[in-house]
């Protein structure tokens, strides 16, 4: 199938370039030193690797450096093909839209996915290097794992997008990254004393909830939530369907722009 | 082969083509030719399937470009006028891929890179990376991916722009050679190598076709540009005089020069052989006769006069 052969040529174009390697690697850093910084900050007494791991999910830094890590992966996925003309010889192949749109959506994924694997090694060593070893729970930190690996999936979907709309690489890293700042901040709304609307139209009138709502939405309630042990089937829902969205936009965006160029 | 009927486009509001209607028939090499601007290469991208029409219908193989893009798109090898590259690959890697998106089975791929790059040149270059390469290597290689699936017909925009004399030469005789198995549309700004190559020229201006004929039909048409020309000993009213009056010729011109020699013009119709009529007047009249030799227009006489306004 046509996927196979444009997923390998995508991974191939991504770690072609030395930018991805300096990309890891500052994920790397970065990630090593939030842990590091969160495992010194917390009481040494009661260390888990779960209490670490709560404490690197509710750094700001930690969020930062999601905000930024995700744009970088993904601007160049189509703004550059279209920049460079490779578009019109990838599109008279026979092969479909959705082909292209799934395989650099899914490269970028892989991406992603490797850039959090010194988290995965920080706890490991964690429990490995201490003595007495630090306690080490399976169950919490997999979900954890899952809940990065989730928002991950939905923020390179907008990223996929907002490349697909812009000529230029930097706008649309750009959009991808105020998208998801934004986001951020309306789950940042459920921890502020909001009380519901009520709102009427045309003699309807109902409630609407504003602090609900941004808690479902909330990725830092999702990452906390799910790092405690506590597995929620909403946000699985939540960032399944609004992948699945935008690669539709991201697919409808590539034939118009195919359509009117 | 290709069937397009009342194909207009337009960007944005500006019109490119309009009203186009031409087909193409299996086997044939048709020329696409025109003044930048004309719509050449708009009419190749809707063709390729790259863009959609605004208006009309094209069928390709039988199969309509719009609806069955996907048919269409397996049958045809497609060069774009500005060839795009993926700079970092290698010349193998690139055709490769290439070859695995056009679904050739994966047992034939290698017989066919060898093949491709054996057509079109690229033998010793397989392991250069394409972002170093020539701009007339990278339209070869460009070449080699359109031919590289067996494409019933091959779409080339300008194929020859960018290259050597030796090239254009090569690349003729490439096309000559595959218009034994393919269809061939091409658009060039080069007219030799259209009247060497097509078997018919759509010439196509301001969005409209201008005419559509054989390059010879062509070049017949031009006004005043078929004529014998002439070099005789004689005076020159006695010249024109005598020469008028030879049966079916429409005009004479006579220009005296050095020791009472002239350089004379006789036009006649299109399709008319007046030579006998004339070099047996010019017995009779025992004038001494130098030089005698049918002058044709060229295909880009034929190409100004059909696109100037
Ligand atoms: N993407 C585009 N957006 C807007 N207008 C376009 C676009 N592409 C082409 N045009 C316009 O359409 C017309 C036809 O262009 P086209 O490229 O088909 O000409 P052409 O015959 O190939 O010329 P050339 O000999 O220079 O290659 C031109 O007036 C051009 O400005
Ligand atoms: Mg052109």
């Amino acid at each position: 199938m046509a996927y196979w052969t444009l997923l390998k040529k995508e991974l191939w174009s991504i770690f072609v370039s030395p930018v991805a390697y300096a990309v890891l690697t500052a994920c790397a850093f970065s990630i090593s030193a939030i842990f590091v910084y969160c495992f010194s900050a917390i009481n040494q007494q009661n260390v888990t690797s779960i209490s670490v791991l709560q404490a690197t999910a509710t750094l700001p830094t930690f969020w930062i450096l999601v905000m930024f890590q995700v744009p970088v992966m993904t601007m160049r996925t189509f703004a550059e093909e279209f920049k460079m003309g490779t578009m019109e010889m990838l599109l008279t192949a026979p092969i479909r839209e959705w082909e292209v749109v799934l395989a650099k959506y899914t490269a970028s994924l892989i991406f992603y996915t490797l850039a959090w694997v010194p988290l995965a090694v920080n706890v490991f060593y964690l429990h490995v290097l201490t003595n007495p070893p630090v306690p080490f729970y399976v169950w919490p930190a997999t979900l954890t794992f899952l809940a990065i690996f989730l928002f991950g999936m939905f923020f390179v979907s907008v990223g996929i997008f907002t490349s697909v709309i812009t000529r230029n690489q930097i706008v649309s890293a750009i959009l991808a990254f105020v998208f998801i700042f934004v986001y951020f901040c309306i789950g940042l709304l459920s921890y502020l004393n909001l009380d519901p609307w009520k709102i009427a139209v045309f003699g309807f009138s109902f409630t609407l909830d504003v602090r609900e709502i941004a808690s479902y939405m909330s990725a830092l309630e999702h990452l906390t939530t799910f790092a405690r042990g506590i597995f929620d089937t909403r946000p699985v829902v939540l960032y399944v369907s609004g992948t699945m969205l935008m690669l539709f936009l991201t697919q409808r965006a590539l034939l118009a722009r195919r359509l009117q160029s | 082969m290709i069937d397009v009927q009342n194909l207009s486009k337009s960007y944005s509001g500006h019109r490119a083509i309009q009203n186009l209607t031409f087909e193409v028939r299996k086997g044939e090499i048709v020329g696409l030719l025109g003044p930048n601007g004309a719509g050449k290469s708009t009419t190749m991208r809707i063709l390729s399937g790259y863009l959609p029409p605004t208006d009309g219908k094209v069928t390709i193989a039988g199969f309509d470009v719009v609806t069955e893009s996907l048919e269409v798109r397996k049958r045809i090898g497609y060069m774009p006028e500005k060839v795009p590259m993926y700079p970092d690959m290698r010349v193998n890697e690139f055709l490769r891929f290439r070859a695995e998106l056009k679904k050739i089975p994966s047992r034939r791929i290698r017989a066919r890179m060898d093949a491709v790059k054996q057509l079109c040149q690229l033998g010793d270059l397989e392991r250069t990376i394409i972002g170093t390469l020539s701009k007339g290597t990278q339209q070869r290689v460009a070449l080699a991916d359109a031919l590289i699936h067996e494409p019933e017909l091959l779409i080339l925009d300008e194929p020859t722009a960018g290259f050597d004399p030796t090239q254009i030469r090569a690349a003729r005789e490439l096309v000559k050679e595959l218009s034994s198995h393919h269809t061939i549309l091409l658009s060039t700004h080069i007219l030799s190598e259209v009247e060497m190559l097509c078997t018919r020229v759509i010439i196509i201006n301001r969005g409209r076709i201008e005419k559509a004929d054989t390059p010879q039909n062509l070049t017949r048409m031009v006004r005043g540009g078929h004529y014998l020309k002439l070099e005789v000993k004689a005076a020159k009213e006695a010249l024109i005089s005598k020469l008028e009056a030879v049966k079916e010729v429409e005009d004479v011109e006579a220009i005296p020069h050095e020791e009472g020699w002239c350089t004379v013009r006789v036009y006649s119709a299109p399709g008319v052989d007046v030579r006998d009529n004339i070099f047996q007047t010019i017995l009779k009249e025992q004038w001494q006769l130098r030089e005698m030799t049918t002058v044709r227009a060229t295909l880009e006489e034929a190409f100004v006069e059909l696109t100037q306004d």
